[in-house]
């Protein structure tokens, strides 16, 4: 492939999307009468649902034991209801249905995709909401869902990019809850035992703290019945506390972390902003043309179609519950990672300083309006963009105003944007390879 | 590794996809598929040229992605830079993958942007400027792609090493992305010799899928690819292995935290085959081994004896030549390399005695056929899919036959097909084994 994707999949929030798909008629939102909220979009196209319930459960919520969010998803399919993880597993796939989880630091997902055949729909379903309601949490798959992940901690750190996005988090945000890694460390993980993975299912897997989104070929009725059952399951709890607030640094921090790579991994940031930041679309218009359109942006521009000095570089603002990151992710050869590194810091300067152009300005609308279509193009991607709107508090009419907020964000917004929540004298560098 | 995937389920739905395919040839010989999906006003379109990595000889593997990228850097009529800012100013997304099979190009784009789009793609595939300092400066962004995917990336440096042991002589010895000293030794004049004898009509499949009707398709294809003249057909001439004289092993030494385990065994792909059934019977073992959660690698070797953290299989029954069928592994901690693959190659053993229970071969074919389903949600696998099957050969309608096929694989084809090929002779094995992290000055 030509470009790279995303560099960090964090918790961030898709921007952009269609008004045309996303047929404001075809959604439809309710809370269950046990208090869960539901976004349901009906879509009879293909015999499939998607499932989606989600909980503010990320790794922000682990306290001092880093890595119990991660461990407790992983430990949600391994034995329910009195059945073991085989019995689950097996059960499942006889109907064609796909279970699936993941966690971030902001929230924990249980999916389930599945047929909407009725003899399909009826056992998947029902399975489903035994182990929404069930999880065994058996010691034995503790011990091994426990050592599992400490596996996976150690590969992790055989990745420059994963080692450097984890040294720019634990830099950027210290004492805050977003600093460690979503799957924690190897020292707190052993920490964790069976009774703290029991508490936090109990605190933050409840009714109260879930949001559930269903896109499929169901009827309303039938979508109804469902939220019912699986809100049904859930315990009663309350709504997770608010993220604590996090602090800007005050003055630039350089970090070199050596590693055996041919490649030095650069991450370039500061703390930028959550989702209800005023300034919101000047800084999403803006980052388009700094880097993040992939092959047309400055930074692109400059560093790999002028000079080949990378495959990719991009800048990302990263929404999230509290400030989420600015950052600027790019990897080159260890002898011309200084020159790339200038490189990037001037490209950066002279943007905060001037802003867009006006071609560039009509550029980046014409992207970000242009492939609104293209972002709710499948279900798959209705019912992302549906949890994130849910997930992070987005107007119900995000979709239908999306296309006037880009539209009429002017040059003097993202200049005014930049200049306020991107500081070249602040930033935190991250370096990994060998110095 | 290998993202788990999910399968699928009996009884139900037909996988119905005849009715809206269409396909037609120009007289040129570009060949056009159009499916017609109207959930959302846009399409994806894709130009697949048939040549890849397999294509390549020694000293100049990784041309055809080398060309890839080149393919965006202007022509006359649209110099350098226009490409992607003309689709950008579009909202259309673009971007192409090459393999060893093939080249491809894709426009995510809103239907009524096709025209355009399709203007481009014809354009570039008849006047590629190909400018000697355009060319030098996109080496070095390759060699960076080289670093970044592979030199320090532990589990692909194995993987590369792993398929030039195990492919001997057949053309899938050499990575796609090409030996860092190939790259470092290509020339403008390689790339440009690629391009003439390869990007023609006669060699390209068209795919578009979307909010679009067979009619207009129809159309916009004579309009902007019918006048280009067709090239020399491509003659491939066949690349047997020679015979195995016995298994084969290798260690793959490289700053590594865990240590990975590749069992490979040479085996058909549709293309090669004889019979159909072998292939896919391969496919229905690889689902009935690594099934997601409910596979019998999963079942059994990480969550039953936990040997293994990981388990994975990878096979892919549509490839040109004959191929691979691998199992990925990742021990538990104090377990060594060469007690899970005896444990692997155990399974693969038992399936060559023991008939696997109709019970269990009814969830695994469900599993595949659900899956089946799902993809339709995406127009980008749809579209993958027919072009696929049609630029290696298979013909865009094997997409139909997949659900009959599997249906048809029976207890006793499983137990032959793991008789046939899961055998010590066309057996290749490495080991990655984490070096000394070296200190760094």
């Amino acid at each position: 492939m030509k470009t790279l994707n995303l560099v960090l999949r964090l918790t961030l929030c898709l921007i952009i999307f269609v008004t045309q798909a996303t047929n404001a008629s075809s959604t439809s939102r309710w809370q269950t009468q046990a208090g869960t909220p539901v976004v349901f979009y009906e879509a009879h196209d293909i015999p499939m649902l998607y499932i989606s319930l989600a909980f503010r459960a990320g790794s922000s919520y682990d306290g001092q034991l880093y890595g119990l969010s991660t461990l407790t998803t992983h430990l949600l399919n391994q034995g329910n209801d009195g059945m073991d993880a085989n019995e689950v597993a097996n059960q499942l796939a006889a109907t064609g249905a796909q279970y699936a989880s993941d966690n971030s630091r902001d929230m924990l997902v249980m999916h389930l995709k599945t047929l909407t055949e009725p003899q399909a729909y009826a056992s998947a379903t029902a399975l489903f909401e035994r182990m929404v309601a069930s999880p065994d949490f058996p010691e034995k798959a503790f011990q091994r869902e426990k050592t599992q992940q400490a596996m996976q901690i150690r590969h992790a750190l055989e990745s420059p990019n994963e080692v450097a996005n984890q040294a720019f988090f634990r830099a950027l945000y210290q004492a805050h809850p977003y600093a460690h890694p979503v799957d924690g460390d190897t020292a707190t993980l052993e920490k964790i035992a069976l009774h703290d993975v029991k508490h936090f299912h109990k605190q933050y897997l409840n009714r109260e703290n879930a949001i559930l989104v269903l896109v499929g070929d169901l009827s309303q009725t039938q979508a109804h019945a469902l939220s019912e059952k699986l809100s049904n399951a859930l315990p009663k709890g309350k709504k997770a506390p608010q993220i604590p607030k996090a602090f800007a640094l005050h003055e630039a921090v350089d970090i070199e972390v050596p590693f055996p790579s041919t490649q030095t991994v650069v991450r370039l940031g500061e703390l930028g902003i959550n989702h209800h930041n005023p300034q919101y679309f000047p800084l999403m218009v803006g980052n388009y043309t700094l880097g993040g359109g992939s092959l047309v942006s400055r930074l692109a521009e400059e560093l790999r179609e002028k000079r080949g000095l990378t495959y990719g570089v991009y800048s990302q603002f990263l929404p999230m519950p509290e400030r989420g990151p600015f950052l600027i992710s790019l990897s080159t050869k260890t002898s011309q990672a200084k020159a790339a590194e200038d490189l990037t810091r001037e490209v950066l300067s002279d943007f905060i300083k001037k802003g867009p152009t006006e071609d560039e300005l009509t550029a980046a609308k014409q992207y970000l309006v242009g492939s609104f279509p293209l972002s709710t193009a499948s279900n798959r991607d209705i019912a992302s963009i549906l949890m994130k709107m849910a997930f992070y508090g987005l107007p119900d009419n995000y979709l239908e105003t999306y296309t006037s907020n880009i539209e009429s964000v002017t040059h003097a917004d993202i200049q005014k944007a930049f200049q306020k929540h991107v500081h070249p004298q602040k930033l935190l560098q991250v370096s990994v390879g060998k110095a | 590794m290998r993202t788990i995937i999910f399968l699928l389920t009996a009884m139900l739905c037909p996988t119905l996809m005849a009715a809206n395919t269409h396909a037609f040839k120009l007289d040129n010989g570009l060949k056009v598929i159009v499916k017609e999906d109207s959930r959302a006003p846009v399409a994806v379109s894709m130009l697949w040229y048939n040549v890849g990595s397999a294509d390549e000889t020694g000293g100049t593997t990784g041309i055809s992605h080398a060309l890839e990228h080149l393919m965006f850097k202007g022509t006359p009529k649209y110099p350098l830079g226009v490409f992607s800012k003309t689709i950008a100013s579009l909202g259309g997304q673009e971007n192409a993958f090459t393999s060893t099979d093939y080249t491809a190009y894709f426009e995510k784009i809103a239907t009524k942007h096709l025209d355009k789009s399709l203007a481009l793609e014809a354009d570039r595939m008849q006047h590629l400027l190909l400018d000697p300092e355009e060319f030098k400066k996109e080496m070095k962004v390759i060699q960076e792609e080289r670093r970044m995917r592979t030199d320090d990336n532990p589990q692909a440096l194995a993987y590369e090493r792993f398929l030039a042991t195990a492919h001997l002589a057949s053309p899938y010895h050499h990575p796609v992305i090409g030996w860092m000293t190939d790259i470092e030794q290509l020339t403008v004049a390689d790339i440009r010799l690629w391009y003439d004898q390869f990007y023609a009509p006669n060699n390209a499949t068209l795919v578009i899928v979307g909010d679009v009707k067979e009619q207009d398709i129809r159309k916009l294809a004579q309009k902007h690819f019918g006048h280009i003249p067709k090239k020399p057909p491509l003659l491939r001439k066949k690349q047997p292995e020679p015979p195995a004289l016995g298994k084969k092993q290798l260690h793959v030494e490289a700053p590594a935290k865990l240590p990975l385990m590749l069992v490979g065994y040479t085996v058909p792909s549709l293309t090669t085959s004889d019979t159909k059934t072998a292939p896919y019977t391969l496919e229905v073992i690889a689902a009935l081994l690594d099934g997601g959660h409910s596979g019998r690698l999963n079942e059994r070797i990480i969550r039953g004896n936990e040997m293994a953290t990981a388990l994975s299989v990878d096979y892919n029954l549509f490839s040109r030549y004959q191929t691979q069928f691998i199992v990925f592994g990742v021990p538990s901690s104090k377990v060594s390399l060469e007690k899970l693959s005896k444990t692997v190659t155990k399974e693969l053993e038992l399936l060559k005695k023991e008939l696997v229970s109709e019970q269990e071969l009814a969830r695994v074919k469900t599993q595949l056929i659900a899956q089946k389903t799902y993809e339709r949600d995406s127009i980008f696998s749809q579209a993958m899919e027919l072009g696929m099957l049609e630029t290696v050969g298979l013909g865009w309608q094997e997409a139909e036959a997949y659900e009959k096929q599997i249906r048809a694989v029976t207890a006793s084809d499983i137990q032959r097909v793991a008789n046939a090929y899961f055998n010590e002779n066309r057996m290749t094995e490495a080991h990655l084994l984490p070096s000394e992290i070296q200190e760094v000055q």
